[in-house]
């Protein structure tokens, strides 16, 4: 499918009143873009996709950080805008090597409160487009970061991949032993320049002071930063790989690839290789309510189990990474952007169930704690209202007691888009990273319930998995 | 004493190896002649009966290295690659087996493969030139390159501007096992496949039209 570069440009956030120097910046390089021919080559289409999304990401950030400097004195305002200013630049030239935007891209897609329906589309697509890497750079490729070439270390190892990456591409192969693999490769180089890329951007945006909730800008730089990091060092995805499989052992019908540690490296991951389909692969054979509410289950299952036992958050949940194996078992892939919380967020969360519990005050100061509110913000009545109708949401599947949850209920899933909208747009929290992982996971969680149409005990597991982690 | 071809052979051959040995163990720069001549067990001057100069001498290697890397590429050639692939692998082949020079290749750029390249050593220079060139052309001309009519001057000169920037890049690449260099030859070399295969629309010559 190809984006049009209209329509991209079709769905950029609407200006804002007062167009500053950066937006001014941004229009330009925009108008540029649009002036020239679409490329119809696939190199080229890649490369100046990559370079356009760059520039979405760019105007993202100019609208957002603009909305917040309502109120500032002017020369705050001038300051910031020159190290926005900057941020561009380096967004901008963020295109020269694919992927990297392409991924920036795909985060903001995820966030459907930030950016309009039909941004959100299509930047979804954007990430099918990475154009391959032939087998005579793979192979070279893989000699410098293994010692050998394929044909040397795998029993067998096809030419073509069979999926793409968001950093590259993912190849089958067989080892010496017989194990089926699946192995992920990264673009040469792309690792190294996205994080130096991800140092200087937030080396820019961290003093950005923003509107009455401060920080909320350079967190979300830092976020996004911090997701990027995880996913190019496929050392920590491996990492992760293993912590989950452990975790998930004793749930017989839940697979976690296992990794082959003698064939990996930070930019080369190989795991054992799953066969079946993608959730939308499997959804699209039209499977019984009953084949659907086990899915959900088990989705519902491993992920409680890996959030309170293992306090894991799964990061990327998106139907690419679900699959229904053959023989009817559900695959979890994808561990780059997984999150480990560390003692303090894990306090957030501990309290926020302990609020869930209780209700009332305590439910309050969870929320208010877990926000980072100031004392004056909590005593903000609007403010409260809109944060408890959130936690009202977030704890709604569970609230249902012994009965199923239905997640094929539309109004669920819109309300709870609304409200995460708003959270946002309202500046209502400021965002302790925690709260945008654990919203990002739990509400792309139940996105994948809400595809699956499927009835879940929520309450119930999620009573014995809080029971099994002794919380 | 009578100089049989065959010594002649050998000596050159001894100079060489030395020359591998030391360029390689103490760099380029800190190596001198009468270094070279002791680890061929030679005399100075007779060096010079060989090699006018140590920068012929890296040349030499440099051009020894890529025949080899121009044998494995063809062992390794599949058939069915793209042209973009195959230029790759020819490349890559050779950067392979330069290696263990790659000190020296900043040298060699500068010298015999530059343009301002004095004649004794240019001469080399152009042979190493137009045996990669003729490889490329053979690529190019295998791929069909239907959109291209004819590879001429022009295009083969886009190329060799192109190899000789990757190999100034790849000489003083810093990153990890020179993984940037993959990238940008990979680039350089796509760029190049995707002008070949869509040329220039013929620009209308002044006055053609009132
Ligand atoms: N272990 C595996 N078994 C089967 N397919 C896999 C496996 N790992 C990855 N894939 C395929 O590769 C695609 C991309 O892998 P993923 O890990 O999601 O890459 P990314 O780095 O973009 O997150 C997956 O959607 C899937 O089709």
């Amino acid at each position: 499918m190809e984006a049009r570069i209209a329509d991209l440009i079709a769905s950029l956030p609407e200006e804002l009143e007062e167009p500053t120097s950066a937006q001014a910046e941004l229009a330009r390089i925009l108008a540029d873009l649009a002036s020239r021919p679409v490329p119809t080559g696939r190199v080229h289409r890649a490369w100046s996709l990559g370079t356009l999304s760059a520039k979405i990401a760019a105007g993202w950030m100019v609208t957002h950080v603009r909305g917040a400097f309502a109120g500032e004195e002017e020369r705050t305002r001038r300051t910031n805008e020159q190290r926005l200013r900057a941020a561009l630049a380096i967004l901008g030239s963020m295109g020269y090597m694919r992927g990297a935007v392409m991924k920036v891209g795909q985060i903001l897609a995820n966030y459907p409160d930030l950016v309009p329906e039909q941004l959100t589309n299509t930047l979804a697509m954007l990430h099918f487009e990475a154009p391959p890497m032939h087998y005579a750079l793979l192979g070279e490729h893989v000699r410098h970061e293994l010692g050998a070439e394929p044909e040397e270390l795998f029993e067998s190892f096809e030419r073509e991949a069979f999926a793409a990456a968001s950093l590259g591409q993912v190849h089958r192969a067989r080892t010496r032993d017989g194990d089926e693999l699946a192995v992920k490769i990264q673009y040469p180089g792309i690792g190294r320049t996205i994080e130096s890329d991800f140092k200087n951007l937030s080396i820019l945006a961290a003093p950005m002071r923003l509107g009455p909730d401060g920080d909320n800008f350079a967190a979300q730089i830092a976020y996004v930063r911090d997701m990027l990091l995880l996913e190019v060092d496929y050392e920590s995805e491996a990492r992760f790989l293993e912590r989950a499989r452990e975790a998930l052992s004793e749930l017989e019908d839940v697979v976690v690839p296992r990794v082959f540690r003698d064939l990996s490296t930070r930019r080369i991951l190989s795991m054992e290789r799953l066969e079946g389909l993608h959730l939308t692969e499997w959804l699209a054979t039209n499977p019984p309510q009953s084949e659907r509410d086990r899915i959900g289950t088990l989705l519902n299952r491993a992920t409680g189990r890996l959030f309170f036992s293992e306090r894991l958050c799964w990061g990327d949940p998106h139907p690419g990474n679900v699959m229904v194996l053959e023989d009817g078992r559900l695959g979890l892939l994808d561990f780059g952007s997984c999150r480990s919380f560390d003692g303090h967020e894990w306090g957030l969360i501990t309290l926020g169930v302990d609020g869930y519990r209780e209700g009332g005050a305590k439910l309050r100061e969870a929320m208010s704690v877990g926000c980072d509110l100031s004392a004056e913000q909590a005593a903000d009545p609007e403010r409260m209202k809109f944060l408890m109708a959130y936690a009202a949401w977030y704890w709604e599947p569970m609230a249902v007691g012994d009965e199923a949850f239905d997640f094929s209920d539309p109004d669920y899933i819109q309300r709870g888009m609304q409200l995460f909208g708003e959270t946002s747009s309202r500046r209502y929290t400021r965002s302790h990273p925690v709260n945008l992982y654990n919203a990002r996971f739990l509400y792309g969680v139940r996105v994948l319930c809400h595809l699956m149409k499927a009835r879940v005990h929520a309450g119930t597991i999620t009573h014995e998995e809080l029971e099994r982690a002794g919380i | 004493m009578r100089v049989t071809s065959d010594t002649k052979r050998e000596t050159r051959e001894r100079i060489l190896a030395a020359a591998r040995r030391l360029f390689v163990a103490r760099g380029f720069e800190a190596t001198t002649i009468r270094e070279l001549a002791a680890e061929a067990r030679i005399a100075a001057g007779t060096l010079f009966n060989y090699f006018d100069s140590k920068e012929a001498l890296a040349v030499a290697l440099v051009e020894e290295a890529l025949d080899a890397g121009r044998a494995d590429f063809r062992a390794k050639l599949r058939g069915g690659e793209e042209l973009s692939e195959e230029l790759f692998l020819h490349v890559v082949t050779g950067l392979r087996r330069l290696e263990a020079y790659r000190g020296l290749v900043g040298t060699v750029l500068e010298t015999a493969l530059s343009p301002f390249a004095h004649s004794g050593i240019s001469q080399r220079g152009a042979d190493l030139r137009l045996a990669h060139l003729e490889v490329v052309e053979e690529l190019i001309a295998k791929a069909g390159a239907t959109a291209a009519p004819s590879v001429g001057p022009v295009t083969l000169h886009l190329y060799w501007t192109l190899y000789l920037g990757v190999m100034a890049f790849w000489s003083g690449d810093e990153s990890p096992q020179q993984e940037d260099t993959l990238g940008v030859l990979d680039e350089s070399l796509r760029v190049f496949a995707l002008a070949l295969a869509n040329p220039a629309p013929p620009t209308s010559g002044p006055a053609t039209r009132s």
